[in-house]
């Protein structure tokens, strides 16, 4: 029972991390809505983010997603970039209400325990076509292009899943480019596949998410910006399309001249009641649930 | 693959040594920026002066651009008793922080120079380029004065071309209401 939990768990944050659309694209005073900005040409970032997620429903954990992503100006208008990402659990020890030594033998269910795994690389490309400085709106088109892998010990299963991500990218600037509205729409088409120990075959699944979302940003002081960000999201597979979920939340990005940060806490507040359906992807071939509520971004980004 | 909190601390910090590059300067103080503009003045002036709001209002439409200050920071360049010229202090967004800069005036209020005192802004700081500033040079309020117009962009500088173009813009439209009206 224990070994099938931590499985599932391991699995699911695995599936989080594949899902989580951590790209980058130059310093952005949103938090996960790109900006159409790019680097100048010859000009490099760094940047790093990691995002907090906490569930208590399947069983108490908590988990961080990071990545860290390089970027690069080609020219003025198109910047290209690559990254990495995985993810760390800590898991509490679960009894699942029972007391150890009384109920149901000895020992909890699920010990605590805690994974760290390196499972993403990604390429991305972005253009922007449409200045918000100099045009009635800025506009850029993206692609991204991610491979996850994930492999499960205890199981002896290996995943693979490849994922393309075009976006289109809109924002339009207000009082002296103090008040910028960003809003971007992509679809992330995801092909994976889990191959487990013999005679388990490999299992294959497609899937496409679709994800709008919006942000509002405005500079109240030197370096300071205050937000509001919302984003929603609906996938569909061959098989059942999942309930979408419409999340929203603040935002607060400071930005110096050698380094900015960016925190966004966004909660669910309609929609889906799993924050995600590792069952509609290729982990899980049963239906358990990792839900999720809310969840925190924090990203740094240093300019080379 | 298996990594440590430890690794990615270590990464996060090297990146932020690396990144050590100075890119800010204050290019001019107050003195040295009058002295540059004007170097023949034998004493400036000072002529501040407070807008009112009607002012401010006259001068955003006659500009196109929001009048933030009522405060404008203005030296009148002296010479022998005569008025060789004016000197205006302005600022302007940048995407962080203000960009702080100096128009040289004629006396009959056409820009003779300008010069940018504070830049803090990580890129951008192209607008110092000498050619680029020159486009100004004998610009009189009511000119166009719009980036892609007639004064050139510099890709990858662009916030700071726009905003600059704008001040220059008010701050003609301001001194000719103060002078000419």
């Amino acid at each position: 029972m224990a070994g099938w939990l931590k499985k599932q768990l391991l699995a699911g944050i695995g599936g989080l991390a594949a899902l989580s659309p951590s790209v980058f694209a130059a310093e952005t005073l949103f938090g996960f809505t790109l900006g159409v900005d790019t680097l100048p040409k010859g000009q490099s970032e760094l940047a790093f983010d990691v995002t907090r997620l906490h569930g208590e429903r399947l069983s108490p954990f908590r988990a961080i997603i990071f990545s860290g992503h390089y970027e690069h100006g080609v020219t003025d208008n198109t910047s290209v970039t690559i990254g990495l990402g995985g993810f760390t659990v800590n898991h509490d020890e679960d009894t699942f209400g029972m007391t150890p030594g009384v109920n149901a033998g000895s020992t909890p269910i699920i010990p605590a325990f805690s994974e760290e795994r390196l499972s993403r690389f990604s390429l991305g490309s972005q253009r922007r076509i449409l200045s918000p400085y100099t045009d009635y709106f800025g506009f850029a088109v993206r692609a991204d292009f991610a491979f996850d892998w994930f492999e499960n010990e205890l199981t002896d299963s290996r995943t693979k899943q490849y994922s393309l991500r075009p976006s289109l990218l809109f924002q339009k600037n207000f009082l002296d480019d103090t008040f910028n509205i960003g809003a971007a729409i992509s679809a992330n088409f995801r092909y994976g596949c889990q191959k487990g120990a013999a005679p388990i075959a490999e299992v294959c699944q497609d899937e496409i998410e679709f994800r709008p979302s919006i942000a509002a940003a405005y500079r109240f002081a030197p370096k300071w910006n205050i937000g509001v960000e919302s984003f929603y999201r609906k996938r569909f597979t061959g098989q059942s399309d999942s309930p979408g979920s419409f999340y929203i939340g603040p935002s607060l990005h400071y930005g110096d001249k050698r380094w900015y940060a960016t925190a966004t806490l966004f909660r669910q507040v309609a929609g889906s009641a799993a924050y995600v359906e590792p069952t509609s992807i290729q982990y899980f071939s049963n239906d358990t649930r990792l839900e999720n509520e809310t969840e925190f971004r924090f990203r740094v980004g240093v300019n080379l | 693959m298996k990594i440590t909190r430890r690794t990615m601390t270590a990464g996060i910090t090297a990146a932020l040594s690396f990144s050590s590059v100075a890119r800010a300067t204050e290019y001019f103080t107050l003195d040295a920026v009058k002295r540059q503009l004007f170097p023949e003045a034998t004493t400036f002036n000072d002529a501040t002066f407070t807008l009112s709001k009607a002012q401010k209002k006259a001068i955003s439409k006659q500009s196109r651009t929001r009048v933030r200050f009522d405060k404008v920071t203005l030296y009148r360049a002296v010479n022998a008793n005569q008025t060789i010229g004016f000197v205006v202090i302005d600022e302007v967004y940048g995407k962080h922080e203000f960009i702080t800069y100096a128009i040289a005036l004629t006396p009959d209020r056409a820009v003779k120079q300008i010069e940018i005192m504070r830049y803090l802004e990580t890129y951008g700081g192209e607008v110092r380029n000498p050619a680029w500033r020159a486009q100004f040079a004998g610009k009189r309020a009511g000119d166009v004065l719009t980036v892609k117009k007639d004064i050139a962009n510099i890709s990858g500088a662009t916030l700071s071309c726009v905003h600059i173009a704008e001040g220059v813009r008010r701050v003609l439209a301001t001194l000719e209401l103060a002078y000419a009206g």
